[in-house]
Parts: structure tokens; C-alpha cells; sequence
């Protein structure tokens, strides 16, 4: 017999705030069993300090299944993608020696010296193509899709020109309303196609970009690197890479366009923009299902008993509002006073391209605003369409008149 | 006050090299962290406190 219990929340009622059923849960039950999309049941946890144990106790392990996936989709733990997820389903200490393999790529000194003045320049150069096209324009094909891939293209070492094809074959592998068989044919496609672009790398003598330093760190001798897990990365890295930080940056251009208080103080106070940037993290997170783990041997969290093999999500979109931790954690505030959030996770899975996401959104929000004063959205803020049904949370376009 | 840095638990996030980066570096390689100042300044104190507690991977120990 299956238990009978209370679905998690899905629903959205306010386009930028997280379902309205999290405030509730936080306050009554911020650890307890739930009913998830795809049918499996589970631990769901809503607080801020709960959820941050949950990611940082070695006793939880990464290796998990899926439990965002369509009604009736229940799959064990690896089997649910058709490319190699490696570190992002592994333990200590196997998942460190792959996440070092690119680690000194991610590091905010390497993204400063390496891909800021790239970015510096893509976003100069979107913003003219902006100025000399039509007066309103689609925010999303403009800024937030492009900058994120051509960032992603330049620091694998992936061309540019195949942006169309990778990014629609990840809209359809991140899309919760596409069936099972959909979403693998988007993988699928990804996986070809890094496989391809290996293959093409090795027989040119791989040259430059991630993608390539993958190689020949999977060609040396007796290397631990094999093939399966060198393209699996690849795959991850490219789509994981753009889909985020298009979503991020697409949101935040909602956000400060729906909240004339904040623009102005980021426009009256440049230097801020690094607060205003974590504070939208925060205030957004993408992540709109959570994470999960699975607890490797009986524990308690939040003084509820956790069974060895459960799954434990943590509804990042709600411990990011707590307000044991955030005063006030329904308005975004860029005065703050913040020491973490958990927009990017927690713990030694933290998300690896953070320092990038910051980058990206550092740049593009202040230019943009000082570039286009009188930037207005081109329709009511509610009718605005969103990606309610994707991993990461987004708006699918936003027309706006500069 | 003292710190102490754990090599092996790092994942090489670089939060702690944004809040205190008089005191924090990481490795060109592999983006592990180095620890520049084992007894900083009296004045770096609150950075540092805030870079041990904004480690995902709890690999800051600070002494006081």
C-alpha cells in the first residue's frame, strides 16, 4: 500500500515568489515526508539551517534519484540520465578527484583573468545590436541566451555557431512536461554531439578550451579519465553551464524592471552591484524543485528520524526565504546584511560554476539599466510567460521597450 | 587568532577568496585553497570569521 501524503509544492501564485504552501510547511513541518512530482515518497526540508546540514553531512550521499520528474517517472539513482553524471553523483572521495580536474578553471581569479574581459566585450557588443534594432525587443534572444552560451562556448572550446542545436536539445532534456522519451532524445543529442566534437578535438590535436585539457588529461597514461565520464562532464559543463545563468539573468531583468525601489538604488549605487547580485540569487532561486540526497544510515535532521536509504530534498526556493535567517525574505534588499544563501547549493557540491554565474550577471545588470534608462517591459508583468515546468525556473521571453 | 585550513575537505567554491582576500588565495591548478595569512591582522578578523562560515565544504577552522 502506498502512504497517503501531502503532494510537494509546486503551484507558483506570484510569478517570483516560490509556492505560497512553503510558508506554512516552514513554520509547521520544516522536515517532513511528502508526496514528490514524480510520485516518490520522501523528506522534504524548507528551513535554511536544516537544509544546509542536509548538504553539507558527509552522512548524505549525492548519489540520488530523481524526484522532479513527470507523475509515475520513478527511477533508481544514475539510471536516470543517459550521459555519465559522474561528480555530481558521487561521494567522497571519488566525487574531489573529478571536480578537481576542473576546479582551477571556476576559480573567481581564473574567471577574472580569463573570461571577464570576454564578457566585457560580448555584452558591449550585445547592447549595440541592441541599440541599433527595433525599440522593443525580447530580452531573452537578446541578452540572457546568448551572453551565458557564447561564455560556456569560449571556456570549453566549443563553437559557437552550434548554440541552436545545444540549446534546444537542453530546453527539451530540462523540460518536466516532456515525457520520459523526449527529454532523452534532448540528452541524446548532447551526447552525440560532445561525443563528435571529442572525436573531432583528438584528431585535430585538441587544441584550446576545458574540453580539451578534459582529453588530455583522459589520453595520458594510465589515467583514471575514461571516455564515458570525459564526454558525460562535457555534456554537463555545456548544458548546465548556459541554461542557469540564461534563467538567472532573464529573471533578474524581471525583478529590477518590477521594482523601481531597487533599480534606482542599483543605478544610484554602482558599487552595490555585487550585493544585488547574491541578493537575487537569493531572492530567485532557480533551482525551483530543491535538491535531493539520500541518507547512507539511519539520522536525524531537524529532530525527525531519517531512515538509511530515504531521500531528503531540500526546497532551496524556501530555505532562502526563511526568516529565521532573512529579515523581511520576501523583498529583495541589496542592503542586506547576508553571510550565505543557498541559490548554488551547499556543501562540496556547491555549485562549480558559481564565479562564473556572478561574472555573467555583474555585468549584464548595471550595463544594461545605464545603457537603457528608460528600459520598461512591454506588457504587464503578469502576463509575462514563465518556464513553470523547468528544472531551473525562468521566463521564457520578456519583451521590452528601451 | 589562528586558522587552520583543511586541504582534502575543499571544493574549491572560492567563496572564501571573495570575502577575504587578504587572507585567502587558491591554487592555479586545481583551485585549492592557500592560506596567505595564518595569523592575519586584527582587522581581518570579521572577514575571515565570515569566510569560515560561508565555506560550503566547512574547510576553515578559526581558532580565537
Amino acid at each position: 500500500m502506498t502512504e497517503t501524503l501531502p503532494p510537494m509544492p509546486v503551484q507558483r501564485t506570484r510569478p517570483l515568489d516560490p509556492p505560497l504552501e512553503y510558508d506554512q510547511l516552514r513554520e509547521e513541518q520544516p522536515v517532513t515526508r511528502v508526496r514528490f512530482p514524480n510520485g516518490s515518497a520522501g523528506w522534504l526540508v524548507t528551513r535554511f539551517e536544516e537544509g544546509s546540514q542536509v548538504f553539507s553531512d558527509p552522512r548524505m550521499s549525492a548519489r540520488r534519484p530523481r524526484h522532479d520528474t513527470p507523475e509515475g517517472e520513478v527511477s533508481e539513482a544514475g539510471e536516470e540520465a543517459p550521459f555519465n553524471p559522474t561528480f555530481v553523483m558521487m561521494d567522497e572521495p571519488d566525487h574531489s578527484l573529478y571536480r578537481r580536474l576542473l576546479t582551477g578553471r571556476f576559480t573567481p581569479k581564473s574567471v577574472q583573468k580569463n573570461l571577464q574581459p570576454y564578457i566585457d566585450r560580448i555584452v558591449d557588443e550585445h547592447l549595440d545590436a541592441i541599440e541599433a534594432g527595433p525599440e522593443t525587443f525580447d530580452f531573452v534572444q537578446a541578452i540572457a541566451l546568448p551572453i551565458p552560451c557564447l561564455v560556456i562556448c569560449e571556456l570549453l572550446g566549443v563553437p559557437y555557431e552550434d548554440r541552436d542545436g545545444f540549446h534546444h536539445a537542453t530546453e527539451i532534456m530540462m523540460d518536466m512536461a516532456n515525457s520520459r522519451e523526449e527529454r532523452d532524445r534532448g540528452a541524446k543529442w548532447l551526447i552525440d554531439y560532445i561525443t563528435e566534437l571529442v572525436a573531432k578535438k583528438r584528431a585535430t590535436g585538441a587544441g584550446e578550451g576545458l574540453l580539451a585539457e578534459l582529453i588530455r588529461v583522459a589520453d595520458a597514461e594510465g589515467s583514471f579519465l575514461t571516455d564515458d565520464e570525459l564526454i558525460g562532464m562535457g555534456v554537463l559543463l555545456l548544458f548546465a553551464g548556459h541554461d542557469t545563468t540564461a534563467a538567472m539573468m532573464g529573471l533578474s531583468a524581471l525583478t529590477l524592471l518590477t521594482h523601481p525601489e531597487q533599480r534606482q538604488d542599483l543605478a544610484d549605487n554602482p558599487a552595490k552591484i555585487g550585493p544585488a547580485v547574491e541578493e537575487l540569487l537569493r531572492y530567485l532561486t532557480i533551482v525551483q524543485f530543491g535538491l535531493g540526497r539520500v541518507a547512507k544510515e539511519d539520522l536525524e535532521i531537524g529532530g525527525r528520524h531519517i531512515a538509511k536509504g530515504e531521500l531528503v530534498v531540500v526546497a532551496m526556493p524556501a530555505a532562502n526565504r526563511d526568516p529565521r535567517v532573512f529579515d523581511n525574505p520576501d523583498t529583495p534588499d541589496f542592503d542586506r546584511k547576508m553571510t550565505r544563501h543557498l541559490a548554488f547549493g551547499y556543501g562540496v557540491h556547491q555549485c562549480l560554476g558559481q564565479n562564473i554565474a556572478r561574472a555573467e550577471l555583474k555585468t549584464v545588470l548595471p550595463r544594461l539599466f545605464a545603457r537603457f534608462p528608460h528600459l520598461r517591459l512591454a506588457l504587464p508583468a503578469e502576463e509575462v510567460p514563465m518556464d513553470t515546468y523547468g528544472t531551473n525556473y525562468a521566463v521564457k521571453k520578456l519583451m521590452v521597450t528601451r | 587568532m589562528k586558522i587552520a585550513i583543511e586541504e582534502d575537505k575543499c571544493c574549491g567554491a572560492g567563496q572564501c577568496v571573495l570575502v577575504s582576500p587578504e587572507v585567502f588565495d587558491q591554487r592555479d591548478e586545481d583551485g585549492i585553497v592557500v592560506l596567505l595569512e595564518p595569523n592575519p591582522p586584527q582587522e581581518q578578523y570579521a572577514t575571515v570569521r565570515e569566510a569560515a562560515a560561508v565555506c560550503p565544504a566547512a574547510a576553515i577552522e578559526v581558532h580565537e
